[in-house]
């Protein structure tokens, strides 16, 4: 029998059977394939579809689509470090990124959180035994072990071979050499940015991705010489607080500073705001004597005043009810010199009123006293006046440095302007090229600048800046000595001072300023009892310039810059 | 004659996929052995950024100028011993290494 589905057929009857006529369907077959064919069509096209999806994606992935079956680059510490880093003028490294990591264990897989704890504390770098522990307890989620781990570090942990165990790779801001010129530097804070410092100031710089190393305008053996000795006149004379500004006086490149107390910025988190402070760009202060150059700036400037000219300092001075004293008072009139070595606030304030309030005003805006330090730190604050009424008293304190209170920054800045000829530079943290002249403006003439310096020079040889006198080197320099105001009285305090001392060397041909403040300074044996700037802030200056002077200015480059003054003022 | 198109079509058509095929896997192989050596550049640039920041912290003044003073005996360049050496001849060094004027002994 030959089957034909469920149809038998006799083998005897199979030849006479027409295969077409035995597989033609007819009647209620041919109506059910029929009302199947749309339900075949359907699943047709939907498998096609199907296919035709899956035949597209092998293609994309095939020819196109090549990175999902790549070897993916290492994804947070990419080839370009996202923050340059920040050097000194001679490419010492001051700042940079580094790659440190987190570590984080899974609390599910943690035996005994003790007996861990004692292993990982054992391992330097890591926390205590007991804030291990603390961290490690607990049944759910991860224990973090520590941050900011170096790859020594995290090796060490690793070779415990702990189950559950996992390293965030990350990048820390890591300041090398800890305190060094911090307030220069600034820090890097959690999200990445910098709130002050060198760090605030060129944070678009420093992100930039074409910006590997940025060159500061310190320099280390400057920078070294001026922290020493702040901290040895913190020991010395224990004041309140310290600070020190070294410049260039042509290319206004601050070549250091510093202050004390001060902080490391690989743990800001761990100063007060106090430590963390720059007070050279922050803190505005009355400075007192220190201003007299500036006073008689403006007197030889305007031709009002000679070097040998007297003034009458031996009457009492009541300018308005205000009556200016003298600290020692004197019982013959004072040259103009005699006014400055002496320190006489009295001529100071003469002079002041001789040069007249408008044109002191002027004279203060130009020298950029009446605004923030032309510098690129954000944090420069500005000046404050007590009152913004322009009267003779006014006229006559700030005459000595009183009445009005202005950052270091800005005095410095000020001064340089005296130093360089009459002409002010801006102030700047970067280090520029060699023969860079600053675009700026000439507030006095070179001749009165002179002036004023030639008489610096004699503060210093037979003045109250003689602790600053150093061999060789012409230090011309002003001392000052001002109360500090207390805010409770609103009085004057006797036994509160700030001492300061200028310095700009070689007076007859200025290149460098210095600058020195000490914030409530003590007398002892050594300075007899003295508290005044002779005594202190002057003798750190000397030291200072001691220690920078043969750096920066080494004999041969002295004698040229002598020649050169020479043939100037033959 | 059609068919043989069909068949001439077919093997040209496979022929292309298989160089096709050849060449993306040459192009991802070259990629990896890419990708592999940037993971290795930036290996070497984090182990030379650590290797500079060890330096500067083993450079730091403080302890150079301890590790001079201790091993080298040096101190400071003071201001006296700036000097040329017309200045030099006649002159005597003082116990601080400072240059004693004339025939002053020290």
């Amino acid at each position: 029998m030959a089957k034909a589905g469920r149809y038998t057929i006799p083998l005897a009857d199979v030849e006479r059977i027409d295969a077409a006529e035995l597989f033609s369907i007819s009647g209620e077959q041919r109506k059910a394939v029929r009302a199947a064919r749309p339900r075949l069509m359907l699943m047709a096209l939907i498998f096609a579809f199907g296919y035709s999806v899956l035949m597209v994606r092998s293609i994309s992935l095939t020819i196109f689509d090549h990175q999902s079956v790549s070897v993916k680059s290492r994804v947070v510490a990419a080839i370009r470090v996202p923050r340059a880093k920040l050097t000194d003028r001679n490419g010492g490294l001051l700042a940079s990124s580094i790659e440190t990591y987190s570590a984080y264990i899974t609390r599910a897989n943690i035996r005994n959180a003790e007996r861990l704890a004692n292993q990982l504390s054992a391992i330097k770098g890591l926390a205590s035994e007991e804030i291990l522990r603390a961290r490690l307890e607990g049944k759910k989620g991860r224990a973090r072990i520590g941050h900011r781990l170096t790859p020594a570090i995290r090796d060490a942990i690793f070779s415990l071979g702990l189950p559950g165990m996992k390293f965030v790779p990350e990048l820390t801001r890591y300041y090398p050499r800890g305190q060094f010129a911090a307030h220069v530097l600034g820090w890097v804070n959690a999200d990445g940015k910098g709130p002050a410092g060198a760090e605030r100031a060129f944070e678009e710089k420093l992100l930039d991705k074409n910006t590997k190393t940025l060159a500061l305008s310190l320099d280390t053996r400057v920078q070294f010489a001026l922290e020493s000795e702040l901290q040895t006149a913190m020991e010395e004379f224990r004041p309140e607080a310290a600070l020190g500004i070294i410049t260039n006086i042509k290319t206004g490149e601050v070549l250091a500073m510093a202050g004390r107390p001060t902080f490391s910025p690989n743990a800001p988190g761990k100063a007060s705001p106090r430590e963390r402070r720059n007070r050279a760009a922050t803190d505005r202060y009355e400075l007192g004597s220190v201003f007299k150059p500036l006073t008689l700036a403006m007197g030889f400037d305007q031709g009002l005043i000679e070097p040998d000219e007297l003034f009458d300092v031996v009457r009492p001075l009541v300018v308005s009810t205000k009556q200016i004293n003298d600290m020692h008072r004197s019982r013959h009139k004072m040259s103009v010199r005699e006014i400055l070595v002496k320190s006489s606030n009295k001529g100071a304030a003469l002079i002041a009123l001789k040069v007249g309030g408008k044109k002191q005003r002027q004279y203060l805006a130009d020298f950029g006293l009446l605004d923030a330090a032309k510098i690129e730190l954000k944090e420069s604050a500005r000046p404050y006046m007590s009152t913004r009424q322009w009267r003779a008293v006014k006229t006559a304190t700030i005459g000595y440095g009183h009445g009005i209170t202005v950052t270091p920054l800005a005095f410095v800045q000020a001064m340089g302007a005296v130093a360089n000829g009459g002409h002010l530079v801006p102030l700047t943290l970067l280090a520029r090229p060699p023969g860079y002249r600053p675009e700026g403006r000439d507030v006095i003439s070179p001749k009165a600048a002179k002036t004023v310096v030639g008489i610096m020079r004699e503060v210093v040889t037979r003045g109250t800046g003689k602790n600053a006198n150093v061999e060789g080197y012409d230090v011309a320099g002003k001392t000052g000595s001002a109360e500090k105001l207390d805010p409770k009285t609103g009085r004057y305090a006797k036994d509160r001072n700030i001492s300061s001392f200028v310095a700009i060397f070689p007076a007859y041909n200025p290149q460098y300023l210095v600058f020195i403040l000490l914030d409530e300074p003590k007398g002892d044996v050594h300075t007899s009892g003295w508290e005044t700037a002779g005594w202190n802030a002057a003798p750190v200056a000397g030291r200072v310039i001691s220690r920078i002077g043969p750096v920066l200015l080494p004999l041969a480059k002295r004698t040229n810059l002598m020649a050169s003054n020479v043939e100037k003022n033959p | 004659m059609i068919r043989a198109f069909y068949v001439l079509a077919s093997v040209v058509t496979a022929l292309l996929a298989l160089a096709l095929y050849v060449a993306k896997t040459e192009a991802q192989s070259a990629q990896q052995r890419i990708a592999r050596m940037e993971n290795g550049i930036i290996s070497e640039l984090s182990q030379i950024s650590q290797l500079e920041n060890e330096l500067a912290y083993l450079e730091r003044p403080e302890r150079l100028e301890a590790l001079s003073r201790v091993h080298l005996q040096l101190r400071p360049l003071s201001p006296e011993q700036d000097m040329t050496f017309a200045q030099l001849s006649g002159q005597h060094l003082g116990s601080n290494g400072a240059v004693l004027a004339g025939k002053a002994r020290p």
